[in-house]
């Protein structure tokens, strides 16, 4: 008698369970196969040897990661990819914040055309965008040739084929990025509050320091994160853009890959990217959780 | 009138593109210490009024004087006026204390002062030991209490409240309603609050201020206002009646279509058109026929409410809406023959502009 | 005056001046048709103007003699794409025959991804030096493609002449040299040479040339592509290859030009090779003897420029000049131990990355 009463309390959560089990699979196969699986390979790929074909089940070997972890050259470019991806963290989000700011509070009935305008360069592929770039900082580009015209300088401004170039570049390539991700996080901002400061003696300054900035937080932190990440993982910007005198992650794996041919070594500065994604990640989470409301 | 707290002088808001004023050259006085309620529709222009006052939004002219001073001109944050908004506006990152402290920050005020003071402005609103509680752990009332308190402590010269109550279930509506009262009372500050609800303002407020369109319709005690409304919408807009439209065909009568001769109190022209108002709940039913304004019919509809029963009695082309209340003996049923009958002072003259 | 005779190409050039050898003699010829082979050969080989030339002079002449035999050519954007997939399919090759960069097939050989060729079967082998068959003829150089000096002959009234002329200041930001590949290995050799050293000794003299050429050099990744930025007029120079050069020069208005520089060069050079365990290994060997027969690779070097290897092969004296250069540059053409080069290619790249490129 007693498992007729108790038989239906755990029948139906059970069976809604497997239902949503049922409906996930599709998309956990996917996930599987072009992310998970592709993932392992790598991970398998970066201790063979840099023999071809070891690949096919050769020995396994650290070959690869003693060259990535004790070459000082790696570091050197490890350090630069973090640096790169500080930089263009930084200016993309401050370029962006007013802008994503202005967004959420218009009143404006275009408001919906200019989020689109804002968001549209992700429309065009980043190497397009890039190229415009070699057009607007090369030499003969555009702003050489106006200052140059204005009798500004006499030579030419180095602002292309270097760092300088190719973060610049970045910077505005991953701007949408950063406004998109700004503006979903900006759900907390609301106008009423911003009048009860007001109302309470708050400065226009103070509104924005003591209210807008803080709830602003999260959104300027995932904008943040976003950036970074897609910029320690570039390597098409930073390549075109900087003359080949920037070394990062991204373009060390592309030549390891395509070029030297040593698809072991490509692999272990793959993981070595994954690993600083993932602490990224880690500290942005401890930092959300520190301004969670 | 001229020395009271607070004075709207001509107020006007035009919006940029309307047709009409939003705020029609609205005046109005509070002495110290006194709680108006704005009272009207949605779209009155009772809001852009508070908000005006506020300075959250500029007049188009008009003044708005603090014992004397025009404050028009003085930004928002420097206007020391306290506001409740509707949805409570509470800092989401910050703590209860932190949110009552924070216009005394802004004050400077210094660190073990702002202690004291929020820590009395808690006890004012029955929140003591709610400190250090984030917003987000609050119920809706707690977290009127605390929007309440926040606005209370930097002593304003002016409490703005923007529909206190309506965000509220109905049984915390009449527990706060008693608490603002109180609070208001005893703090003795003086306050405007802005509502759609008549009981809201007919409870809460020393006085009302009915608008409809943009125009200030009738400012008067709650008792002023609703046994006196001054105009169509007033009465309408304020309790139940029935209204009568005819002619004044004597002093002190007129003459309505359908209906044996009402006597009214009130001067009116002989020969002009009248229109005239009578509460339900003073309809009574009658002693003997033959007394003045005395209504005879048929029963048509009946809906018992507990301390009253609401009758509908169709006396030849019209329909009389009476309360009876239910303690009085015997009680008509539907159908019945009944009289019912209104003193003539109960006949309320309501103005002859138009409807 | 001493010729010397170090390698199959030196000796060719004897022979250049006996224009009755030239390709005319060729061309009237006509082997004779086969119609009875029946095959299939699948290719798999460069992608652009080579896969353009390379369908139209080879493999169209190869399929007039076999019409038979059925010939497919796939395009791959480079050597490592071409050895990615020929590693994937080594349980069960769908391709037959393989072009491919020297240094990539030498690592390919490694894994055993081809195979030897049968010389009794490819008897062009017989024509072919000795460098060029690698690995026990399990790969054979067919075509060499000179690393020159491209100018843009708008901005250059005075084209370079010789390598040292990259150290020039007046270039100062005016060159584009992407040498983090292949190309950078071909120079060292050659810049060795200049300063009289032997690249299997040490490229550290060569080294220290690039580095006096570097604060001229603006880009070392010209993007779209070395030509490009030399027809745009960005730069004034690159360094790059001289049969594609020469095509552009020819189709794009003669903007760009080649400048061979007198102290001689290096090609690039392709390989070709039988796929191990391919199913057509019999017509793929058929193929392989054409491509590598004195009609072929004369055809080829006249309509892209690429240098041949056949040691039969007689050129007129201007196409020799567009491949090779002056005849002074012509008598200094290098080839090298491509075997000693793919050991050290990674070593050497990383050397120009780490202390050239890096640190301008």
């Amino acid at each position: 008698m007693s498992a007729a009463v108790t038989a239906p309390a755990s029948g139906a959560p059970a069976a809604s369970r497997g239902i949503l089990l049922i409906l996930l699979l599709p998309g956990l196969v996917a996930l599987i196969i072009t992310f998970l699986l592709p993932l392992l390979w790598l991970l398998r790929a970066s201790f063979a040897s840099s023999a071809v074909g070891a690949l096919s089940g050769g020995d396994w070997t650290l070959e690869a990661y003693t060259t990535v972890l004790f070459d000082p050259f790696y570091w050197r470019v490890a350090w630069n990819t973090l640096v790169v991806g500080f930089n263009v963290a930084i200016f993309a989000v401050i370029l962006s914040y007013p802008i994503a700011l202005f967004l959420v509070r218009t009143q404006s009935r275009f408001r919906g055309v200019l989020t689109a305008l804002a968001v549209a360069p992700l429309l065009t592929s980043s190497v397009v965008r890039t190229y415009g770039w070699m057009v607007i900082l090369g030499d003969r580009g555009v702003i050489n040739s106006t200052l140059q015209s204005l009798s500004l300088t006499d030579g030419v401004i180095r602002l292309t084929n270097n760092s300088f170039g190719a973060t610049v570049a970045l910077i505005e390539i991953l701007m949408p990025y950063a406004i998109l991700a700004m503006l979903s996080g900006f759900g907390r901002l609301n106008v009423q509050l911003e009048e009860a400061a007001a109302m309470l003696g708050a400065s226009r300054l103070k509104v924005f320091t003591r209210i807008v900035l803080p709830l602003s937080l999260p959104g300027v932190l995932t904008a943040a994160l976003l950036v970074f990440v897609l910029a320690i993982s570039a390597f098409v910007t930073p390549r075109l853009m900087g003359g080949g005198r920037v070394f990062v992650l991204g373009t060390e794996v592309f030549n390891e890959a395509t070029v030297t041919l040593n698809w072991p070594l490509a692999a272990a500065l793959s993981v070595m990217l994954l690993v600083l994604f993932s602490s990224i990640i880690l500290l942005y989470q401890r930092a959300l959780r520190a301004l969670e409301v | 009138m001229a020395d009271h707290h607070v004075i709207i002088d001509n107020l006007v808001k035009t919006y940029p593109g309307a047709q009409k004023p939003s705020v029609d050259h609205v005046s109005f006085s509070l002495p110290r210490g006194e709680m108006l309620a704005l009272l009207g529709p949605s779209g009155c222009g009772k809001t852009t009024i508070l908000r005006m006052i506020a300075g959250l939004i500029a007049p188009s002219s008009g003044a708005i004087r603090l014992d004397g001073r025009d404050v028009s001109a003085i930004p928002v944050y420097k206007r020391n006026m306290g506001m409740v908004f509707q949805a409570y506006a509470l800092f989401p990152h910050m703590t209860v204390a932190e949110n009552i402290s924070f216009g005394l920050e802004m004050r400077k005020v210094g660190r073990a002062e702002r202690e004291e003071r929020v820590r009395k402005a808690l006890d004012l609103v029955k929140l003591a030991g709610f400190g250090e509680r984030k917003v987000s752990q609050l119920s809706g009332g707690q977290q009127q209490r605390a929007a309440i308190a926040r606005s209370l402590v930097i002593e304003p010269e002016l409490l703005l409240l923007d529909e206190p109550l309506s965000n509220l279930d109905a049984k915390l509506r009449d527990e706060m309603r008693d608490e603002i009262r109180d609070i208001q009372a005893r703090t003795g500050v003086t306050a405007i609050f802005v509502t759609h609800d008549q009981d809201e303002a007919l409870s809460m407020a020393d006085r009302l201020a009915v608008m409809s369109a943009g125009k200030l319709e009738q400012i008067g005690t709650p008792l002023d206002i609703f046994d006196r409304p001054q105009t169509h919408f007033v009465a309408s807009f304020i309790g139940a009646g029935t209204f009568f439209e005819g002619r004044v065909a004597g002093p002190g009568l007129a003459e309505v279509d359908g209906l044996p001769l009402l006597h009214f109190a009130g001067e009116a022209a002989i020969g002009s058109s009248i229109k005239l108002m009578v509460r339900p709940h003073r309809l009574l039913l009658a002693g003997e026929p033959g007394q003045p304004n005395s209504f005879s019919g048929v029963v048509e509809h009946i809906v018992y409410r507990g301390q009253i029963l609401t009758l509908s009695v169709r006396c030849g082309s019209r329909v009389l809406q009476a309360d009876l209340p239910t303690h009085a003996g015997v009680l008509p049923k539907k159908g019945d023959n009944v009289t019912l009958t209104v003193a003539p002072d109960d006949v309320t003259l309501i103005g002859r502009e138009a409807a | 005056m001493t010729i010397r005779m170090q390698n199959g190409i030196s000796r060719m050039f004897l022979h250049a001046g006996i224009i009755a050898a030239g390709l005319a003699a060729f061309a009237g010829a006509a082997e004779a048709q086969d119609a009875s082979i029946k095959g299939t050969v699948n290719i798999v080989g460069f992608s652009g103007v080579f896969a353009d030339n390379y369908q139209k002079f080879v493999i169209a002449a190869f399929k007039e003699k076999y019409p038979g035999i059925e010939v497919t050519y796939q395009q791959s954007k480079n050597s490592a794409e071409t050895l990615a997939l020929l590693t994937l399919q080594q349980a069960d090759p769908k391709i037959d025959v393989a072009l491919i960069d020297v240094s990539v097939a030498i690592k390919a050989n490694k894994s055993g991804i081809f195979t030897k060729l049968d010389p009794a079967k490819v008897t062009s082998l017989a024509e072919m030096p000795d460098w060029a068959r690698l690995d026990g003829d399990k790969a054979v150089a067919f075509s060499q493609d000179n690393l020159a000096i491209l100018y843009n002959t708008d901005s250059v009234k005075q084209p370079p002449t010789s390598w040292n002329d990259l150290t020039d200041p007046k270039y100062k930001g005016k060159i584009a040299a992407k040498l983090g590949d292949t190309r950078g290995v071909i120079l060292l050799p050659i810049l060795d040479k200049l300063k009289g050293a032997d690249y299997k000794d040490s490229v550290d003299p060569a080294i220290d040339m690039l580095k006096e050429i570097a604060p001229n050099v603006s880009t070392w990744e010209p993007a779209p592509d070395c030509y490009a930025v030399v027809q745009s007029g960005e730069v004034d120079l690159s360094i790059c290859w001289n049969g594609r050069a020469q095509y552009l020069h020819d189709t794009q208005g003669g903007k760009i030009a080649v400048a061979a520089p007198k102290e001689g060069s290096i090609g690039q050079t392709n390989t070709i090779g039988l796929v191990e365990n391919s199913k057509n290994a019999e017509a793929a060997q058929l193929f392989i003897n054409y491509a590598l027969g004195t009609e072929a690779q004369a055809t080829f070097a006249e309509k892209s420029f690429y240098g041949p290897v056949n040691t039969k092969v007689t050129l007129t004296d201007a196409v020799a000049a567009r491949i090779y250069g002056s005849k002074e540059a012509q008598a200094a053409q290098m080839s090298l131990d491509w075997n000693f080069v793919a050991d050290k290619y990674s070593a050497w790249i990383q050397r120009i990355n780490r202390e050239v490129i890096a640190l301008n």
